[in-house]
């Protein structure tokens, strides 16, 4: 039942999140033709610009300067490189809170798929257990721990710097909720399991709230589907959403940033 | 609105500003007026709205939002209310060309009809005298009479090597007739064989260009161009950057059209040339000199060093560095019709520029643009600093006629 409905919950999210990427892409695609100072507009339809602009795009990147231009996504999309000389208390806010949820995504559909495809979920006695225990739970305490310290930087700064704000708090939400739910999972997975504690140490923060639910005395089996199903809508809906909301950066900056180098990047 | 008259790159950049707010901190316009919405990082958040509010998909699914008044009034104030000195583009992650979005959107509004009124008045002047000021094109050449040993064709010449554009400021404005003057007595001492358009020479087109008035400026383009190429010249020298990025950077993207024949230089280029040939003796000047670096000469044209380097060929000078040179150099407020539109605006942000030159200590501000040069002396009188402010062409005149001190 659970293999069945993660794969439509699955199939559906990411279907979302094409449809809003490939429908921004063709905003764009309504620009017009021309430079600034060209006095005619050249009228292509979508789709031959679509594929003029894919093409020569695909061109650049396939060019000789593969590596220096896979060197440099690295360096500035991935460890941004430059918001760390600029500011290194911004450049820690954005690496826990975009490498936290990177990896914790990740992790999290690798367990999730597991969950769906085999019988018995994920194998507890396996040694991969205690590796897929820390990936779910270390990169939840880093984004919270980033979160954290954007807010107490926005407290400290907002009055002397405009340029800081408390960005997209719907995305905050749904990244509370996500992180709430993923520990409430675990934290039931622990009790309905009965995870020996040698094992749920691995993922302290489940275990740390499995010691509070251990009074509560409820079918924990019942409960840890309905958390693990509401943390899984939620962290897909999430990614869905990027492509329409303010973090739609995070996959169309690498793009236009990879178009607009400068000369000596 | 008619957004779709970004460019497909410049919707792709709307998107994918990550707000990080660096352009903010760099801004002119908001340094001066402390207001946030007319910072770049706000105008980029208002973009991406209003794109969404017309094209979104939700808007589209459900009902198409209007834009409504009230957020074209906020946009165009904040459009309007820009020196467009491209320092915001400098620390953006994204390398957004941020000027690009910021001239396109003036078009779009121009367009729709919502700017300031006061740009329309401009646009008059331009259209039938040809020039910024009140006065009529024929009296272009004014500035000149006071020079010594003037022929008599006042250096209005069908042919000429080199041909001096002047510019609508250096030709009207009573306070900065020091610089054609300078230049012409330079060139006159290193004897080059240079020419004046007189009232042939039309503006260059750049207010009209900076204020969105985009299908104006190429009949101006076109004009000077045509004249320019009748002389046989082999240079084209002028003293204002915008005048010189206008020639040198938008001119060259119409010339398929109106091909120039001739190479296009800012004169503080030229006469470092010179200066490098031995064209001129050059006496010491034992002064404390910085540089301003003006906006269209420095960020938008990239010469930072010609300027420098001709200002340290004077034997004497000690040259001082500004804190914020180069390409983060600020703005001296004189620019993108700012003035024009809120001279307050344009008068706080001189000031601060102006704190940054009294705080070097120097005795000299030299820039190599009479629009910066207005703006920078405004702005220390009202300091009541006794800092000159000059024109690279004043400063090397002294040097060549021999003045110490």
């Amino acid at each position: 039942m659970f293999s069945l409905f993660f794969w439509i919950i699955f199939g559906f999210f990411i279907l979302i999140f094409f449809i809003g990427f490939f429908y921004r892409i063709s905003i764009w695609l309504g620009g017009a033709e021309s430079g600034i100072y060209n006095k005619k507009t050249i009228v292509t339809s979508k789709w031959v610009r679509f594929f003029k602009y894919t093409g020569s795009f695909l061109k650049r990147l396939f060019s000789r300067d593969f590596f220096k231009i896979l060197k440099s996504f690295l360096k500035k999309s991935i460890i941004h490189v430059d918001l760390f000389k600029s500011s290194k208390l911004k450049s820690f806010i954005h690496i826990f809170m975009f490498w936290g949820f990177a990896t914790f995504l990740i992790a999290t559909i690798v367990y999730l798929v597991f969950v769906a495809v085999a019988p018995g979920g994920f194998p507890i006695n396996n040694l991969s257990w205690f590796f897929m225990a820390i990936l779910l739970d270390i990169p939840k305490m880093i984004i919270i721990f980033g979160v954290l310290l954007a807010v107490v930087r926005f407290i400290i700064l907002k009055n002397k710097k405009k340029s800081v704000e408390l960005k997209d708090k719907s995305a905050g939400i749904f990244i509370a909720i996500i992180v709430l739910f993923g520990f409430l999972y675990e934290a039931s997975f622990i009790l309905n399991n009965n995870i020996p504690i040698g094992r749920a140490v691995f993922m302290p923060a489940g275990f740390v709230i499995s010691l509070i639910f251990s009074y509560i005395k409820i079918n924990w089996g019942i409960v840890s589907s309905i958390f693990l199903y509401i943390h899984m809508i939620f962290l897909f809906a999430f990614v869905a959403y990027i492509p329409y909301g303010k973090y739609s950066h995070m996959v169309f900056g690498p793009i236009v940033a990879f178009i607009n180098k400068r000369p000596n990047d | 609105m008619k957004l779709d008259k970004f460019t497909v790159k410049q919707l792709a950049e709307i998107d994918s500003c990550t707000r990080c707010g660096n352009c903010l901190d760099l801004c002119s316009a908001y340094s001066g007026s402390g207001d946030v919405a007319i910072s770049p990082k706000k105008k980029m958040e208002v973009l991406k709205r209003l794109v969404d509010a017309q094209y979104g998909i939700f808007q589209k699914i459900f009902k198409r939002n209007k834009i409504s008044d009230k957020d074209i009034e906020k946009i165009s104030k904040a459009a309007f209310e820009c020196t467009m000195c491209s320092r915001c583009e400098q620390e953006c992650y994204i390398n957004i060309k941020l000027q690009d979005i910021w001239l396109r959107l003036r078009e779009i509004l121009v367009e729709e009809g919502k700017y300031p009124e006061v740009l329309d008045i401009l646009r008059e002047k331009l259209l039938k005298a040809r020039n910024v000021s009140f006065d009529t094109n024929e009296g272009r050449i004014n500035w000149i009479n006071q020079i010594a040993e003037l022929p008599e064709d006042k250096y209005i010449k069908e042919k000429a090597e080199v041909i001096y554009f002047v510019g609508c400021v250096s030709s009207f404005y009573p306070r900065v007739f020091k610089i054609p003057r300078s230049i012409v007595q330079i060139l006159k001492t290193a004897n080059i064989d240079f020419g004046l358009l007189g009232d042939e020479e039309w503006c260059c087109g750049f207010p009209l260009l900076t204020s969105g008035f985009r299908e104006d400026f190429i009949e101006f383009a076109k004009h000077n161009i045509e004249k320019v190429n009748k002389t046989g010249a082999k240079y084209l020298i002028t003293s204002c950057p915008s005048c010189y990025h206008m020639w040198k950077h938008i001119y060259s993207e119409i010339h398929s059209e109106f091909k120039m024949e001739f190479e296009v230089l800012h004169a503080a280029q030229y006469f470092y040339r010179l200066a490098k040939e031995g064209r001129f003796k050059l006496n010491p000047v034992n002064q404390k000199v910085t540089y301003h670096d003006p906006c269209d000469l420095g960020r938008n044209s990239g010469i930072y060093e010609e300027p420098r380097n001709l200002i340290k060929m004077i034997p004497g000078i000690e040259f001082i560095e500004l804190k914020n040179n180069r390409n983060l150099s600020t703005c001296c407020g004189g620019g993108g019709n700012v003035e024009a539109v809120n001279a307050e605006l344009s008068a706080n942000i001189a000031k601060i520029r102006a704190q940054e030159i009294i705080d070097s200590g120097v005795d000299i501000v030299v820039s190599s643009c009479k629009q910066c040069v207005r703006t920078i002396a405004g702005a220390l009188k009202k300091e009541k600093s006794k800092i000159k402010a000059m024109d690279i062409s004043e400063l090397l005149l002294e040097s060549i006629e021999g003045a110490s001190e």
